[in-house]
């Protein structure tokens, strides 16, 4: 009796179906050996890992394409003090909810908890300060666009950081591509 | 959940280039497959796929959507090493290899089963050393069947190649791997 070939049996282990082939394999037992050492094989050879470029090579990439991981200032700034943020917010969320349970008022708790009150009072009182002495400043430069409120000069240093965000977007950003993008590109 | 490569590809197209560096990240270790059993060698490869990666940035217009990305991606990859092989030794893509050498491999032996005790380190070793000793067309054609597991119509369009071209090339490439694969494990070829 005369085996498949391995055109037939390669066909049948990529799913092409033929009734010829099925019916010789329902019969011969070596061949369908064959067909199951040939299927456990390509199982195994797809397995194999690819192989992986340097670790640079992704940056390197986009560094010969001139783009930044954002185009944007904005989400550059959020996300460097993002860690202060995060450690901002945390100690908010804490503080409130030891205040809201009374901790700082209660004489149970004792000289620390006391202290620390005081340590956060002055903390409070230095950044009121800071902010006073910024105001009276942006008050004589800058008397017609501060009229003296806080909500006042909240929009005015979002326009100050906005204008900065267009300038990078538009112009520090295209003049750093075109300065160093290409450079980056002739070294590669 | 990670974005499709279309979905990519349109974010890039709408302005946000940045999110290229995604599709960086997802081929960038089947190209260097690809890149690597053409070229064989790591430097090259690394700057051929890095040339494929540009070239498919700026013509992303030019992806229209009718392949997969990855299809059209390594049409690019293929074609980059092609061009460098080329400009390298002009006359290494018209080597024709002996189609009929080594191919009578009707009988298989009862070897194949032994694959199943060698290592996977030690079998990776033996198989790219395999597809690194063949002519170009069969080690690119034996990587993206079974590194980047295409269908037969998308191997056509990256090499570019007829149907039943791919066919017989894939057939013969595996027959060889196969056969190689079996002399290799039964002389205990150390990698």
């Amino acid at each position: 009796m005369s085996h498949l070939t391995m055109a037939q049996l390669l066909e049948y282990v990529d799913g092409v179906r033929n009734d010829i082939v099925s019916a010789h394999l329902s019969g011969c037992a070596e061949c369908r050996a064959q067909l199951q050492s040939l299927i456990a094989m390509d199982q195994r050879i797809r397995a194999i890992p690819p192989d992986h470029p340097t670790d640079l090579f992704g940056p390197q990439v986009m560094s010969r394409l001139g783009v930044r991981e954002s185009s944007s200032l904005v989400w550059t700034v959020v996300r460097n003090l993002a860690p202060l943020i995060a450690l901002s917010a945390v100690t908010g969320i804490v503080f409130v909810v030891l205040n809201v349970a009374g901790v700082f008022g209660s004489s149970n708790i004792g000289d620390s908890v006391s202290a620390t009150g005081k340590i956060a009072g002055s903390v409070s009182q230095a950044i009121d300060g800071g902010l006073s002495i910024f105001r009276s400043w942006t008050q004589k430069l800058l008397p017609s666009v501060i009229v003296g409120s806080s909500s006042t000069m909240v929009f005015f240093l979002l326009a100050v950081f906005g204008g900065v965000a267009l300038l990078d977007k538009f112009i520090f950003n295209p003049l750093w591509r075109r300065r160093f993008g290409q450079s980056s590109a002739i070294q590669q | 959940m990670a974005l499709s490569d279309d979905q990519i590809v349109e974010k890039i197209r709408g302005g946000a280039k940045h999110h290229y560096r995604y599709l960086v990240e997802r081929y960038k270790d089947r190209g260097m497959t690809l890149a690597l059993r053409i070229l064989r060698n790591r430097e090259e490869a690394e700057e051929a796929l890095q040339d494929a990666f540009v070239r498919a940035f700026r013509g992303l217009d030019a992806f229209k959507g009718e392949s997969r990305f990855g299809t059209w991606f390594y049409r690019i990859v293929y074609n980059a090493c092609l061009s460098r092989l080329e400009k390298k030794n002009p006359a290494i893509t018209h080597v024709e290899w002996d189609e009929n050498r080594e191919f009578e491999i009707e009988e298989m032996g009862n070897s194949i089963p032994l694959l199943a005790e060698i290592e996977m380190r030690d079998l990776a070793g033996i198989v790219k050393k395999i597809i690194d000793s063949m002519p170009e067309k069969y080690a690119a054609i034996l990587t993206l069947f079974y590194f980047q597991e295409l269908s037969h119509d998308e191997i056509c369009q990256i090499m570019n190649l007829p149907l039943g071209t791919v066919k017989t090339h894939l057939f013969r490439a595996r027959a060889m791997l196969y056969k190689r694969l079996q002399n290799d494990i039964m002389a205990g070829v150390s990698v």
